[in-house]
């Protein structure tokens, strides 16, 4: 009876050769334990076998919390390798000193890009920081996509321009490889994952009632209480900082992501554009004064392509990264 | 339903079974059953995905070892995992103190209304 038992778990569990063995071993050492022990009672052999099956319930069920829980791993790895490509490539566009992918367009592009991987790159972080149950693991996935694409995108323009226009500087090249060998990598992982979540069953489970904002709070409240308890000292600005996010997330109900999605994207897009401004602003050396009219309308030129950009990504990518939610109540 | 009731605490109840000092899967649900006086006899095969799950959290750690010609695989706690025992063990403990609090203030008026019934 136990050794039928192992023989269905072993069918069952779609798990890598050594994670299964290892199972399969803690199995067999439980069930042999449980029916000494009903033999000891009075039980007859084959009894005490079948009343520990029993108890131990069905082959089926067991495989798929192991599938469910090897799914949460693999997504919590592929989050881990997806936030790394994120701030490589974002630094690679946007922080570094020297700017390795600049002209037009490919710069443009590479520019819009790199912000829409931080945006996903920075939900995933906050998704497998809160946990990959239900739905999360999804919306792991996806913003993983997302940065993968915007990479992979970034890379194969940079090198097309390249190759027909005399290509980017050495400096360039070795930027362009090493976005490369991270989006491969982070590719590999991902598909890794995907193949897991479906085995599991959870990769089409997206309906949740979790929004980006719901996910952003949670991950701050849990910052805050996890810092209060480890400092004491910070333990009481802790509180009064959770207190803060409280009473700000009431107060901005007329910004509120889940009832005016629009008003948030237009806001949200409105303040990136004139970040954006006022950064190519500092950047090229503060306001200047004698061609003031100029760069005015070089700061609303840039305000706009930023705030359209943005637009453009919430309308696209909105829903399928779970910033808003599908239905709105 | 013993299953339904430890849902939600089932991770905390293994780490503190298994705080106890090193244990294999069996003897950790013995453990949990005999400390409950029997009341969390939960589905044998549950307790397995939560053991490698405190595991990958790093709130426990396993080694093989060989008893009577079988291998075995041993559960202890790590200083994380002690850590979190802690943590979770005092939320339990406040959790409880106000829920007792609110009953005995039911239980006071239930007393009252009994006497001013008589009375």
């Amino acid at each position: 009876m136990i050794i039928d038992y192992l023989a269905d778990l072993l069918d069952e569990l779609r798990l890598p050769q050594r994670r299964a063995q290892r199972i399969l071993a803690e199995v067999e050492d439980h069930l042999a334990c449980a029916a000494a022990e009903l033999h000891a009672e009075g039980l007859a052999a084959a009894e005490a076998e079948r009343e520990a099956v029993k108890r131990f319930g069905p082959a089926a069920e067991l495989a798929r919390s192991f599938a469910e829980q090897e799914a949460a791993l693999s997504s919590r790895r592929t989050a881990r390798a997806t936030v790394a490509l994120a701030l490589l490539f974002a630094f690679l566009v946007l922080g570094s000193p020297a700017p390795t992918l600049a002209g037009f367009p490919v710069g443009l592009l590479a520019f819009v890009l790199a912000q829409v991987a931080v945006v996903a790159g920075a939900l995933t972080l906050v998704r497998a920081w809160r946990g990959p149950g239900g739905a999360r693991l999804v919306l792991i996935l996806r913003g993983s996509l997302v940065v993968i694409c915007c990479a992979a995108c970034t890379v194969a323009c940079a090198a097309i321009a390249g190759a027909v226009r005399g290509g980017p500087s050495l400096g360039g090249w070795i930027a362009l490889a090493t976005i490369a060998l991270g989006t491969a990598g982070t590719a590999v992982a991902l598909a890794k994952s995907w193949g897991r979540a479906r085995i599991a069953g959870a990769a089409k489970r997206i309906d949740t009632a979790d929004d980006a904002l719901a996910d952003i709070e949670a991950v701050t409240m849990t910052a805050l209480e996890q810092l209060g308890r480890r400092v004491p000292g910070l333990k009481r600005a802790c509180a009064h900082g959770a207190q803060f996010v409280r009473v700000v997330s009431a107060r901005l109900r007329w910004l509120d992501l889940r009832r005016h999605p629009w008003r948030f994207a237009v806001a949200v897009a409105l303040s990136a554009g004139l970040a954006g401004a006022v950064g190519h602003g500092l950047t090229e050396g503060g306001i200047p004064t004698h061609h003031l009219l100029r760069a005015l309308l070089g700061g609303a030129i840039i305000t706009a392509i930023e705030a359209a950009a943005a637009l453009l990504g919430f309308a696209l990518l909105g829903n399928y990264l779970g910033i808003r939610r599908r239905t709105t109540d | 339903m013993p299953g339904e009731e430890i849902k939600g605490h089932l991770d905390a109840l293994l780490l503190a079974v298994v705080a106890e000092g090193p244990v294999h899967g069996y003897a950790a649900l013995e453990r949990l059953r005999e400390r409950s006086g029997g009341r969390f006899d939960l589905p044998e095969g549950t307790l397995y995905p939560a053991l490698h799950r405190l595991e990958a959290d790093g709130l426990l750690r396993s080694r093989w070892t060989t008893v009577g010609g079988r291998r075995r695989r041993e559960y202890e706690v790590t200083d994380r995992g002690r850590a979190e025992l802690g943590e979770r063990a005092a939320d339990w403990r406040r959790f409880a103190a106000a829920v007792e609090r609110v009953l005995a203030a039911v239980a006071t008026g239930t007393r009252r209304g009994a006497a001013g019934g008589a009375g």
